[in-house]
Parts: structure tokens; C-alpha cells; sequence
């Protein structure tokens, strides 16, 4: 059921655009910052098939590699699914969110458990971590425009 | 400063950041041991890293010699009015054709989004050809653009956008990081 604070223990931390409505996906955070921690990544594929890539690009050029080798999602802070990475994503069914606004925390941490719910025009990530008390609160789909810039 | 061939295969590389070496073989029309023997000594310079059946990945070191490349070679049209006017004209474009493919996938091949998308391929093609006199190795984008667009034609749904081909798709993403790069600019998000 989506707009749920709390889902199989995961705790409620952002939303941003949804890219393919796919449903629910779990993996392992890791953040993606330079080429050379994609090509280790790349080294890796069961890893990758764990890994939810949270990168600060909103273009494919970073980490379009990365897509051909199925992440278990793809989590940007930036663009939108009307981009070439929305393009590649959908074509490749890989769970991605766009321009995560995060709420309760500034960032996610390396090796934190993620689960990205895909569905509608907003995807909603839910965190094994420690959020600040009173934020968390999932809010109902709205038009993406209504509340992310 | 890199030679063309070296320049060809090295941008290749960075344009698709990981690339087989028989695709850039297919994107340049250069031969296969011309393209081996530039992908061999770029390892060993530590340009490109050989991710095996993948193909190579662009390091940080061969994306620098690439851009170094164009900044040589494009001073001028870095500072041509026309080639300015261009990109805005191609940036509107580029919003109706990105609205139009993803409107195809959303759809599941919508016909009308089909049409506008090729409407917007064809368009392209023939705005790339008045950049051709400026910088003639454009002319293989039009041909790849041009290919794509017939396999769309005749059916086959992969070459509108999956990355795994020449797709549509594929060639102007790969066209728009490359105007960008000649005229010095950073891609937006899209």
C-alpha cells in the first residue's frame, strides 16, 4: 500500500520522480560519486545486482554503464524521468528515482538497506536508518511539480 | 593532439563511456585493426580500462585527452555566433523529441509519438547537415540517424531507443554530448 510510513521494517525518508512503475525493490545503498567506484562496482555483478546507486547526477552520462548491468535501482538527486537516463531506465526496467528530496536526513550512507516503491508519477524510498524523530511522514502522490522543484 | 582516427575511436569511447570494440567499429567506419591498435595503446597510457566481454571504459586520463582534443580543434566555431544560434534551435528540438520517446514508452509504441519522434530524427538530420561544411565528420551521425530511422520503419521497435543497438535514441544522445562538447558547454538534465 503506498503513502505508508513504515513497509517490512524500512522507515520512510524521501520521494522524487518515478521513472517505471514497477513496484516495490530492495537493495543495498551505495553512492556513486567518481568513475572509478563505477568500475569497481562494474567488477562486481552480483554486487550490482544488489546495489541501489544513489548518484548526485540527473544525466545518463555517469552512470549509463551501470544500467546494462541491472542495479537493483538507481537513485538521483537531480533530473527528471523526461531525460535521456529516464529513456535508457525505462527501456532497461530498472527502478529509478529522480530528484529525491530527502526527509529526516541529509544523506544515505553506504550499506544503508533501501526499499524504493515504483508506482505513480512519485517513487518513495523507505531506509533501514536512523531518522530524525517528527519528519518521516509519507506523503499522499501528488503531481511531481506540486512538490519537488 | 590526437590523430582523426585516434580521435574518432578515443571519442567514441567517451561519448559511450563503455563501448565494444566492434561498435566502434560500426559508430566510425574505421577498420577493426586500426580500431584495436588505438584501443591497445590507450590501456597501456591508462586512457581506457578493459572491462573484457564488456568492451573498454573511459578513464578520467583518456576523457581529459578527448576534451583537450576538441578544445583544440573547435576554437572557432567555440566563438561562431551561427554555431550558437544553432544549439538553441537544436535545444527546442531536443525537448520534442525526448517528450515524443518517452511518450512511446509510456504508451507501449504509440503511433502518433512514433511520428513526431521520427518527424524530429529527420529534422535533426537535416540540421546537422549545415554543420557538416564546419565539421564534416557530423556526416556520420546523419547516416547513423538515417539507418536507425529506416529499421524503425520496417518494424523493428528496438532501434527507436534500446541502448543495446544503433537506436534513434542512442545516436542523438551520443550527437548531443558531442555538439556540446565542441562548443564547450555543460549538458542540462536532459
Amino acid at each position: 500500500m503506498a503513502n505508508e510510513t513504515e513497509i517490512d521494517g524500512y522507515r520512510y525518508i524521501g520521494q522524487g520522480y518515478n521513472v517505471v512503475p514497477i513496484g516495490r525493490h530492495k537493495g543495498v545503498a551505495l553512492n556513486v560519486t567518481d568513475p572509478k567506484q563505477m568500475i569497481a562496482l562494474m567488477k562486481d555483478p552480483q554486487k550490482i545486482k544488489e546495489t541501489m546507486v544513489v548518484t548526485p547526477g540527473g544525466t545518463t552520462t555517469f552512470v549509463a554503464p551501470l544500467l546494462y548491468k541491472k542495479p537493483a535501482g538507481i537513485i538521483t538527486y537531480a533530473g527528471t524521468p523526461d531525460s535521456h537516463l529516464g529513456i535508457v531506465g525505462r527501456n532497461f526496467r530498472v527502478p529509478i528515482i529522480m530528484t529525491l528530496t530527502l526527509e529526516g536526513a541529509e544523506s544515505i550512507p553506504d550499506g544503508t538497506p533501501l526499499l524504493m516503491e515504483c508506482d505513480g508519477k512519485l517513487g518513495r524510498v523507505y531506509a533501514k536508518m536512523e531518522v530524525k524523530a517528527g519528519a518521516q511522514q509519507a506523503p499522499a502522490d501528488q503531481s511531481p511539480g506540486s512538490t519537488l522543484g | 593532439m590526437l590523430t582523426e582516427t585516434e580521435f574518432l575511436v578515443f571519442n567514441a569511447v567517451y561519448l559511450k563511456k563503455m563501448v565494444a570494440a566492434a561498435q566502434i567499429v560500426e559508430m566510425t567506419g574505421i577498420g577493426a585493426d586500426d580500431v584495436a591498435r588505438c584501443l591497445e595503446d590507450a590501456t597501456t597510457r591508462g586512457w581506457v580500462m578493459d572491462m573484457g566481454a564488456d568492451g573498454v571504459m573511459v578513464l578520467d586520463d583518456g576523457a581529459a585527452e578527448v576534451l583537450k582534443h576538441y578544445a583544440e580543434a573547435y576554437v572557432q566555431q567555440r566563438q561562431d555566433p551561427a554555431m550558437t544560434a544553432w544549439y538553441h534551435g537544436f535545444e527546442a528540438l531536443n525537448m520534442r523529441f525526448i517528450a515524443a520517446v518517452t511518450q512511446w514508452q509510456e504508451s507501449d509504441g504509440d503511433s502518433t509519438a512514433e511520428r513526431r519522434l521520427l518527424q524530429a530524427a529527420e529534422r535533426l538530420a537535416k540540421d546537422i547537415a549545415l554543420l557538416m561544411p564546419s565539421i564534416p565528420r557530423y556526416a556520420g551521425y546523419v547516416g547513423r540517424l538515417e539507418r536507425s530511422m529506416e529499421r524503425v520503419d520496417l518494424g523493428e521497435r528496438d532501434f527507436v531507443c534500446n541502448p543495446t543497438v544503433d537506436s534513434v535514441h542512442n545516436v542523438w544522445f551520443e550527437f548531443h554530448e558531442d555538439i556540446l562538447t565542441v562548443l564547450g558547454r555543460k549538458r542540462d538534465t536532459t
